[in-house]
């Protein structure tokens, strides 16, 4: 073995992250941070972004993990520093993705003493971590940072937080420095391939069904299974559904995608989640805005449940068949076996008059298949909108997204054919995602793809919660393409005080207080636009994109009125009652 | 609805580490499970602590739980103690207070209690020292319940009595 380097604890940090190919840290300094940023400036291999709010590192992190597949990596200091990280550790919690959060931490003596930036962020970000830890000495810096990187993206991948006190990375202090080898971790040992018998299992009722379903959700993008997911689709001849997270596991355009499912589900998606006699769910984890009321959920199927984590398995839904282990894996051997054997004679018949009925409720009210929203003459349509881009973006674009009305409406009519193009806040709802997430897509993407289109697509609430990451995309250069639904309210908001408060409208407007975008983007010295006409759209779109250098903030007035639709009823409704606009309702059983 | 909750008793091993109990507990309180009672210490390996834990809740919340523990990274095996099949204990001290009771009418009360016995006399208290099937320890808890004047409970210690070692 060769002789160890001796370093300071705080080069040995940085090393150790270099070690795990780490290019990017994003993140913000302050004092109990000073020696680990000390220690960045001495290197080369690590760039660090520096951010305007440490949420928004924690952001631009996670999109750059979501965007690239590897682990997003971001340093803090102490006190606000760590607790201004907190929303991006839970949004990154609740959509599985793999962080590393080093926060620094006032020096081990002082811990306790109220000590100045003192704040308990293991406690404060246990309830949002997989794991954490807290170096107490210096020489155990190298293995904490190795088991870290591990926890962080196998199993279910989460973040984890390293709170480093300032004493353990002092230049005074001595780490004898080689790459950890993390060997037999007892007690964590996360299941990859799915129980052979239960495979089996699945596959007897997968050959019996006769109106199958496969409900594809983010552990099919996390665990990198769409190549696998596609292949069982069209062996199966089988419609594919995703979830929000899921979007582009299964391609949009695919004739076997019948859309997202659920809370603002395409008709048909939601239509034949409702009557199929076989739920294939990979991934996915029955979320309260698929399932509407659970004991309505699905009541013709029989269930199987392929997951990572088997605390998803059964949590509000009771499945048949329930399979734990990574989605590729677990779909390779399902594959496997059924090329050995052939599926049943009357399946292509069976398949035949499912399809029949999926493509009849898609005549209905399929977003696909007819223009399924009002136009008016002077007023830009959001939906419009995202068609449009769409259209000028060829499909390919990388999409970020806030929450809201936007959100949905991209989901629905922005057709995502490949896995890792949408990157949106869905277990959280994060407001503020969207910019910074789209930061860290740009910086993870480029390296690799030249040139690439990245679009914040995002409303005037979300936008106004990270606005000053403008700021950090001048300074390095970061040509995003911002598309800001401007319906001067809180949308999502105002649509439930429309439909569920009688048009109450409490706190969701803002009474002209908005800024003028194109002069706020002037500001912070990119490009500003405006357009507020249907005819001018399509012009303006196609402008912004195609300038390539430059980050470019198109202010779109909407109108102000629409709803998201379709819109499942609830509380007590199950996945086929659905509002498909303001005044009509799907009848009880379609 | 009907109230299924019962009482369940969780073991499990996990590692001796900082914030490893704190990550047990607050798994409770972050999903709206009450703990009844908890007790925890090192076993013969330093590097692990077994935990034993009593709570009431219905049978699939029980996996659920179990399955959320398992999650946890410091947890390197958890099983639930079926109550036909564990043998469970909670030791319990007591102060009597000597003006209400004889120390005889004390001794005849505790004598069904194979693991009760009287273990300190002060001039105001007897402290008094129980150890059993909480069932058990109850009935004699409402018999002297006039005469106790303070107590302390360990909790439920639970072992199987089958072939599975926890490890």
């Amino acid at each position: 073995m060769e002789a160890p380097e001796i370093l300071s604890g705080g080069d040995a940090l940085i090393r150790a992250l270099d070690d795990e190919g780490v290019e990017l840290l994003f993140g913000y300094p302050g004092g109990a941070a000073l020696h680990i940023y000390d220690a960045l400036f001495r290197q080369d291999n690590v760039q660090h972004i520096l951010v305007r709010h440490e949420q928004a590192a924690a952001h631009a992190a996670d999109g750059y993990s979501r965007a690239t597949g590897k682990v997003g990596t971001v340093l803090v200091t102490s006190g606000p520093g760590a607790t201004n990280t907190l929303t991006g550790i839970a949004t990154a919690y609740m959509d599985s993705i793999p962080l590393v959060v080093i926060s620094a931490q006032v020096p081990l003596p002082m811990i306790g003493t109220d000590f100045f930036q003192e704040t308990d962020m293991i406690g404060a970000s246990r309830p949002m971590v997989k794991h954490s830890f807290m170096v107490q000495n210096p020489e155990e810096i190298p293995m904490i940072v190795r088991k870290s990187f591990y926890i962080a993206q196998s199993g279910r991948p989460g973040p984890v937080v390293i709170d480093v006190p300032k004493d353990m990375t002092a230049p005074t202090t001595s780490v004898e420095y080689r790459r950890a080898e993390i060997g037999n971790m007892r007690a964590y040992r996360p299941s990859i391939d799915g129980h052979i018998g239960q495979i089996k299992r699945a596959l007897k009722l997968i050959n019996r069904a006769r109106r199958p379903v496969i409900y594809a959700g983010g552990g099919v993008v996390q665990g990198n299974a769409s190549t696998q997911l596609s292949e069982l689709a069209h062996l199966l001849n089988a419609p594919v559904t995703n979830t929000l997270m899921g979007l582009g596991a299964f391609p949009g355009t695919d004739k076997q995608f019948i859309g997202m499912l659920g809370m603002h589900g395409h008709y048909e998606a939601n239509m034949a989640m409702h009557h199929c006699d076989l739920l294939l769910a990979v991934g996915a984890r029955f979320d309260d805005r698929v399932t509407n009321e659970p004991s309505k959920f699905c009541p013709h199927a029989k269930k199987i449940h392929i997951d990572v984590d088997t605390a998803s398995i059964n949590k509000t839904i009771t499945v048949d068949v329930p399979i734990v282990g990574r989605a590729d894996r677990v779909l390779h051997t399902l594959l496997a076996s059924m090329r050995r054997s052939p599926l049943p004679e009357e399946h292509k018949q069976y398949l035949s008059e499912w399809w029949d009925k999926i493509d009849s409720w898609r005549q209905e009210h399929g977003l696909y298949y007819g223009q399924r929203y009002a136009t008016k003459e002077n007023s830009i349509m959001p939906q419009s909108v995202i068609q449009t881009l769409y259209q000028v973006t060829d499909g390919n674009a990388y999409v970020t997204s806030d929450v809201g009305q936007h959100q949905m409406f991209a989901a629905q009519y922005y057709k995502f054919d490949k896995p890792r193009r949408w990157i949106n806040s869905g277990g959280l709802g994060t407001m503020g995602f969207g910019l910074p997430a789209a930061m860290g897509v740009y910086l993870g993407v480029h390296v690799h793809e030249p040139d690439p289109t990245v679009v914040c697509l995002t409303g005037e609430g979300s936008i106004q919660m990270c606005i000053q990451e403008l700021s950090t995309c001048l300074q390095y250069n970061l040509p995003i393409k911002i598309v800001n639904l401007n319906n001067q309210a809180l949308g999502m908001v105002r649509q439930w005080q429309d439909m569920n408060y009688g048009g109450r409208y409490s706190s969701s407007l803002y009474q002209d207080s908005l800024p003028d975008f194109v002069k706020l983007a002037e500001s912070y010295g990119h490009i500003g636009m405006h357009v507020d006409k249907p005819a001018d759209l399509q012009n303006v779109l196609t402008e912004a994109i195609s300038i390539r250098d430059r980050l470019i903030f198109v202010d779109v007035a909407v109108d102000p009125h629409e709803h998201v639709y379709p819109m499942l009823v609830s509380p007590n409704g199950a996945m086929c009652d659905m509002w498909l606009s303001k005044n009509q309702k799907v009848l009880p059983d379609g | 609805m009907a109230d299924d909750r019962q009482t369940c008793i969780i073991a499990m091993l996990m590692e001796n580490q900082p914030g490893a109990l704190s990550r047990v507990v607050g798994l409770f309180s972050q999903r709206g499970y009450n703990i009844e009672c908890l007790n925890v210490a090192p076993t013969d390996d330093v590097t692990l602590s077994r935990l034993t834990l009593k709570t009431v809740v219905s049978p699939q919340i029980a996996l659920q739980i179990k399955k959320h523990i398992n999650r946890l990274v410091d947890v390197v095996s958890v099983y639930m103690l079926s109550p036909d099949a564990s043998v469970v204990r909670e030791l319990i001290l007591l102060k009597i207070d000597r003006q209400r009771i004889s120390q005889a009418e004390l001794e005849e009360h505790l004598r069904p209690l194979h693991g009760g016995q009287i273990i300190d006399i002060q001039d105001e208290v007897y402290i008094v020292q129980l150890s059993g099937e909480p069932a058990l320890l109850n009935q004699f808890l409402q018999a002297m319940r006039r005469n106790i004047t303070e107590m302390v409970r360990s909790g439920v210690l639970g072992i199987s009595n089958d072939i599975r070692v926890l490890g």
